[in-house]
């Protein structure tokens, strides 16, 4: 070890910072779940009361879950579906002005969130927003997007995509200009359509980056935090509070022990929509499957 | 200085109105009737009056000042202070007042939002806490309960007699005082006289009733699109008056003194909730959610014509009704239309607590920019000018009368209006750490309530059962 002295000298930086930040605040935040705590007073250890008062007595878990893995269904098909459609035309070889698309798309991702949440708060407000002013114009009736749960989470989904799409394609495009274009070519001359070259040579050729897609975007979206603070903080009465906005208001009424264990209970709810995801999808970490065939 | 000019021309106008008045009876046609006469007796008598009062005004004041001079204390104050609050803060104002005053002093604001969780990031660290901050009533007593405050009571007990009992209690813990009493808070009822009169009939009646006053709203709203109330679909901010107004008029309390018991399902409780249910059938509120562009947008433009309004919420209207075509100069306010059956003509909303940590360096400092701030008149008028209400009564009874407002009509009587809401205030009203929770949960519990999903009675079980839940999850969490 003394003989790499200078080696470790140099990989050092990362685990300082790592010890610092990163497993510290785990380690500290696994104390704090199992204990009662606030600051400036010393830690009482409770054991198991924290889950024990989360799992059996906080009335908004429920919701807050129910309220993340609606809108997970939601969005993580449209997101990604979407991404691939879009993805998908803009790697025609046709298309002119195929750069000025992708800078298009990219750009709400550089956007500040609270500012474009902002804005989305201004056009979709039922009065006073341009997108009912419009629809009105011919005339669509005001529809309640901001205070009717179900418009809530279509607004959600809206602002979400409009960030988060840019990056998506921006992957997808990545993985489909990888493909070799033997394999198309050999495709075309055995007679198979724009479809059929679709779902056996490019669909099973990404693959893997779609699995890596739905794992990272479902992590993301059951950690939803600040885009449904801004546009809806939660309501209309706490239809759309996520998650994590359940584990900040735990935090902010000074239920340090408590707030951890929900964080901790978020991560293996997480884990174990991975796993599952993992089981069902592991197939797709490989390309070669669907291409021996 | 300004007390000359006050006089002069208060005193000029009051006597230039009484010869008009006297000059129009003399110069009166043969023709006018005995009705007019008396009509314009009755305006040289109600200005004789206002001569009256203003004279008594200037006599509290010069003897307020005659106190300040001979109690004040020539020590020279050194040292530093900080204060952490939102921004645009009355106490930055106070503060620059205060440095100016102790020359010796550096005085240091840090406005931001967020920062009851540097608060907390402090606290947990053990050191970088600031010397004072602005928590709201509920957070002021769990603070108190945390034990993180600085015990003030020795110089809060020298001003008891001149601060308003109701905020007393805000500040106090098991006998013991852990802040200074700040912005009161009196709620009113404003209005749009411009607006009202294009429904016909300008002025409103100061007497009315909750009935009345939905009947106009749903009149005003049909003959000039403008809502005399906000009640937003998501039962947010400012829309949740409608609910806190009635509660609070008819007696009703999140708890009881204690904390510990929760009593907002009771039957005043229901009562209110079905006063607020009534407002939201009549779809004739403001649909905004409050401090949005909308909100603001609607107000600018002349769609709300009435508000159920705290005064501090002066400060953030005068930003940005700036021209009379934006409303300025237009409103007017008046003690909030009258529950069957309310005690009080006002009520609470938002109004914070100057508190100081116990980590203080220096705590006769902190102690002595608290008295300067809200117990002197310097001060008070400083804090008062920019729109909260401070506690200090030698002011409320003297300088308030000289604090300008922009946004009500030039010749109204808004300070009276705001001291006559004073006098309704409660003393047996508690914003206690369950306050915070029912103020955290009221959409969630409220909605379902005010679309007539959930019948109020179970609604408000429901409800309460909630915040008896968290609440003791709280206390429990603070101990």
């Amino acid at each position: 070890m003394w003989r790499h002295r200078v080696d470790y000298l140099f990989i050092s930086p990362f685990f300082i910072l790592f010890l610092i930040f990163g497993l510290y605040p785990l380690l500290f935040g696994i104390q704090l779940s199992f204990s009662r705590w606030q600051p400036g007073k010393d830690m009482v250890f409770i054991g198991l009361d924290n889950y024990k008062t989360l799992l059996l007595t906080d009335p908004e878990l429920k919701q807050a879950l129910l309220n993340t893995i609606v809108m997970l269904l939601w969005i993580l098909p449209t997101g990604l579906g979407g991404a691939l459609v879009l993805a998908v035309m803009l790697n025609a070889r046709k298309l002119v002005g195929r750069s000025f698309f992708r800078t298009l798309f990219f750009l709400p991702f550089v956007t500040s969130q609270v500012i474009v949440s902002f804005v989305f708060q201004s056009l979709l407000d039922k009065d006073y927003g341009w997108v009912n002013l419009l629809m009105g114009l011919v005339g669509i009736p005001p529809i309640p997007w901001l205070t009717q749960t179900f418009w809530a989470q279509i607004s959600i989904t809206l602002l979400l995509h409009w960030m988060g799409m840019g990056t998506n394609i921006l992957i997808f495009l990545g993985a489909l200009q990888a493909i070799d274009r033997e394999l198309y070519e050999a495709a075309e001359i055995d007679g198979a359509t724009a479809t059929q070259q679709f779902f056996n040579v490019t669909f099973p050729m990404i693959r893997p980056v779609m699995l890596f897609m739905i794992i990272t975007a479902t992590i993301g979206l059951m950690n939803l935090y600040a885009p449904v603070v801004l546009l809806t903080n939660g309501g209309p009465g706490g239809t759309t509070l996520t998650l994590f906005m359940r584990m900040i208001q735990l935090m902010t009424s000074i239920r340090y022990g408590e707030g951890a264990g929900f964080g901790f209970i978020i991560g293996g709810i997480i884990l174990l929509i991975t796993l599952v995801q993992m089981k069902f999808l592991s197939s797709w970490w490989t390309v070669e499957g669907k291409l021996k065939q | 200085m300004i007390h000359k000019s006050f006089n002069r021309r208060k005193f000029l106008k009051a006597a230039f109105l009484g010869t008009a008045a006297t000059a129009l009876a003399a110069c009166a046609p043969q023709t006018v009737t005995v009705e007019v006469t008396r009509q314009v007796e009755k305006q040289v008598e109600v200005t004789k009056e206002v001569v009256k009062e203003v004279e008594k005004n200037v006599e509290v004041t010069k003897e307020v000042i005659k106190e300040v001079a001979v109690t004040a204390v020539p020590v020279e104050l050194k040292g530093e202070l900080t204060v952490w609050g939102h921004a645009d803060h009355p106490l930055d104002n106070a503060g620059q007042a205060f440095m100016a005053k102790n020359p010796g002093v550096k005085f240091t604001f840090v406005g931001e939002d967020g920062w009851d969780k540097k608060v907390e990031a402090a606290l947990a660290a053990g050191s970088g806490l600031p010397d004072m901050v602005w928590y709201e009533a509920d957070a002021t007593q769990v603070a108190a309960r945390r034990g993180i405050l600085l015990d003030v009571t020795e110089m809060v007990k020298k001003h008891e007699s001149e601060l308003v009992p109701s905020k007393l209690a805000e500040a106090r813990y098991q006998g013991k005082y852990y802040g200074m009493p700040g912005d009161i808070t009196p709620n009113n009822y404003w209005y749009r006289t411009d607006i009202t009169e294009k429904a016909g009939a300008k002025d409103i009646n100061p007497d009315i009733k909750y009935d009345e006053f939905l009947q106009l709203s749903k009149d005003v709203k049909a003959k000039t699109g403008a809502s005399m109330y906000v009640m937003n679909s998501n039962f947010t901010g400012q829309g949740i008056l409608p609910f806190l107004v009635p509660h609070y008029s008819l007696g009703g309390n999140v708890s009881d003194e204690s904390g510990e018991n929760i009593v907002i399902d009771n039957e005043i409780g229901q009562q209110a909730m079905n006063y607020a249910k009534q407002a939201w059938d009549l779809k004739a509120g403001l649909d905004a959610d409050w401090f949005s562009p909308p909100y603001w947008g609607a107000i600018k433009e002349g769609k709300l014509g009435g508000t159920w309004s705290p005064p501090w919420m002066r400060g953030f209207f005068e930003t940005e009704v700036t021209s009379p075509e934006r409303g300025q100069g237009k409103w007017r306010n008046m003690l909030v239309p009258a529950y069957p059956g309310g005690k009080a003509r006002c009520n609470v909303w938002g109004g914070a607590t100057l508190c100081g940590f116990k980590t203080v360096k220096d705590p006769a400092l902190v102690m002595a920019y608290m008295e300067y701030t809200f117990a002197s008149i310097e001060g008070a008028t400083v804090t008062g000018n920019w729109g909260i209400i401070p506690p200090y009564l030698p002011w409320l009874k003297g300088y308030f009368k000289l604090t300008k407002a922009s946004l009500f009509e030039p010749t109204w009587d808004w300070t009276g209006q705001i001291v006559k809401a004073l006098d309704q205030m409660r003393t047996d009203f508690y914003r206690l750490p369950a306050y915070g929770v029912m103020m955290g949960s009221l959409d969630k519990f409220g909605l379902p309530m005010l679309k007539g999903e959930k019948p109020i009675k179970d609604g408000m079980q429901e409800w309460g059962d909630y915040i008896r839940a968290e609440n003791k999850k709280l206390l429990e969490a603070i101990k």
